[in-house]
């Protein structure tokens, strides 16, 4: 935890190092499927687990460059690892994740997301891009805000359009055409409540929503898929979206 | 939010300490794995399961027309491949992964792939069905997952068994 601010300087300079060789430590071959690099927590979870949440969201205004100095050498490492990525296992894409997003709404305001994230964001994806990579970014929670900056920088995937915090026919309609989005299959309600038919039924009408004649959709699920859900739902899950994805 | 229930599977190993300390120019004397650079073996034969033909070299987009995109190019062909085809066999899987070019593509917008893709295995995590975990290991199987992903170890609050010698929080 850093308590106090004036531990930052200590803990950066006894900072994680991004090119110690086990951190990218993978034996799998590439077998011919698309290769996705995932690092989880990005700026703003590492903020609060660091900072705890009343603090980190207080800091934006009260410590701004404390902030933007943490900030600044978490995106260092992270430069550092999607550089790694590409070279030295070919991946296509690096996730990484950053839930700024709650179940009404977001964390922070847009002028908070755009002087604290967004250029943060912008050299990752311009690194990714510059290395012929894909940026994914995993948000849970309404971040229906931010995604027009999120198209302006470019980033090339999004998840998971978290069901019943926003209008999934909007985001589609509005940024569907500019952002693939890997959109989430409801593991709120329907998965753990509902029947299998009505599971193949949302499945349905995900890809009638996100679904563009130029692909831009990868179908998953929101969150994860636990011990609340039946083997006959998640069956369903599969074989609806195989089937009716083969279809449309 | 997503937590990594069962740490890295592939580093699943004791803590290694650093034997030496890291300087520039150490990832290179390391010689780390380079698995894709190397030239796939010939492994399909006449009369074999068929790889989905490729119409022409792929190209990416202009920015993937990086020099690292080499070696994953070559990754293509191999789709399709002899392990693949035993692993559809083996487990009854009615449908073969999409290639990375057709999942690239798809996230480009450039075209739609055959179908949609799918990438669910991840978020499943069988450890919590309880009895029924070793059923949702087995239906796991006999499906597709479009897209392979590598866990970049961090020794995090939910990563407890990462190899690497530092970690974000101290447990």
């Amino acid at each position: 935890m850093i308590n106090d601010w004036a531990q930052l300087d200590g803990i950066l300079a006894d900072f994680p190092d991004p090119n110690y060789p086990d951190l990218l430590k993978w034996a799998k071959p590439h077998d011919g499927r698309y290769n996705l690099a995932q690092f989880w927590f990005c700026l703003f979870e590492r903020h609060w687990m660091l900072r705890g949440m009343t603090n980190a969201l207080m800091d934006y205004y009260t410590d701004p460059d404390c902030v933007h100095k943490l900030f600044r050498k978490l995106t260092d490492f992270y430069l550092v690892v999607i550089e790694r990525a590409a070279k030295e296992h070919g991946c296509h894409g690096v996730m990484i994740s950053d839930d700024i997003g709650m179940q009404t709404g977001p964390f922070f305001s847009v002028n908070i997301f755009r002087e604290f994230f967004k250029p943060y964001y912008k050299e990752m994806i311009e690194k990714a891009h510059s290395l012929g990579m894909h940026l994914w970014l995993h948000a849970c929670g309404n971040i229906e805000h931010f995604l027009p900056d999120f198209v302006e920088i470019g980033l090339d995937v999004i998840h998971p359009i978290q069901k019943h915090t926003m209008d999934e026919k909007v985001i589609a309609a509005k940024y569907g055409q500019d952002i693939c989005i890997w959109a989430g299959f409801d593991v709120q309600q329907v998965i753990p409540w509902g029947t299998p038919e009505e599971v193949r039924a949302e499945v349905r009408y995900m890809i009638d929503t996100f679904q563009r004649p130029n692909g831009k959709l990868i179908f998953t699920a929101g969150n994860g898929i636990n011990g609340d859900c039946s083997l006959q739902s998640l069956e369903a899950l599969f074989e609806e979206a195989l089937e009716y994805g083969s279809k449309i | 939010m997503e937590r990594q229930r069962n740490g890295n599977p592939e580093t699943n190993q004791p803590n290694a300490k650093r034997k030496t300390p890291l300087t520039s120019g150490t990832l290179e004397r390391a010689n780390l794995p380079t698995q894709c650079r190397q030239p796939f073996p010939q492994h399909t034969q006449k009369g074999e399961y068929m790889p989905r033909p490729i119409q022409r070299k792929p190209k990416i987009s202009n920015r993937n027309s990086a020099p690292g995109r080499d070696m994953s190019i070559k990754c293509v062909t191999l789709c399709n491949s002899m392990i693949e085809k035993k692993r559809m066999e083996q487990y009854k899987m009615k449908y073969s992964p999409l290639s990375s070019q057709e999942v690239i593509d798809v996230i480009n917008g450039k075209k739609a792939a055959p179908r949609v893709p799918i990438f669910v295995h991840m978020w499943v995590h069988p450890d919590t069905f309880g009895d029924r975990e070793d059923a949702v290991r087995e239906m796991l199987k006999r499906y597709p997952s479009d897209i392979s992903t590598r866990h970049i170890a961090g020794r995090t609050s939910m990563n407890r068994k990462a190899t690497v010698s530092w970690a974000w929080m101290k447990l």
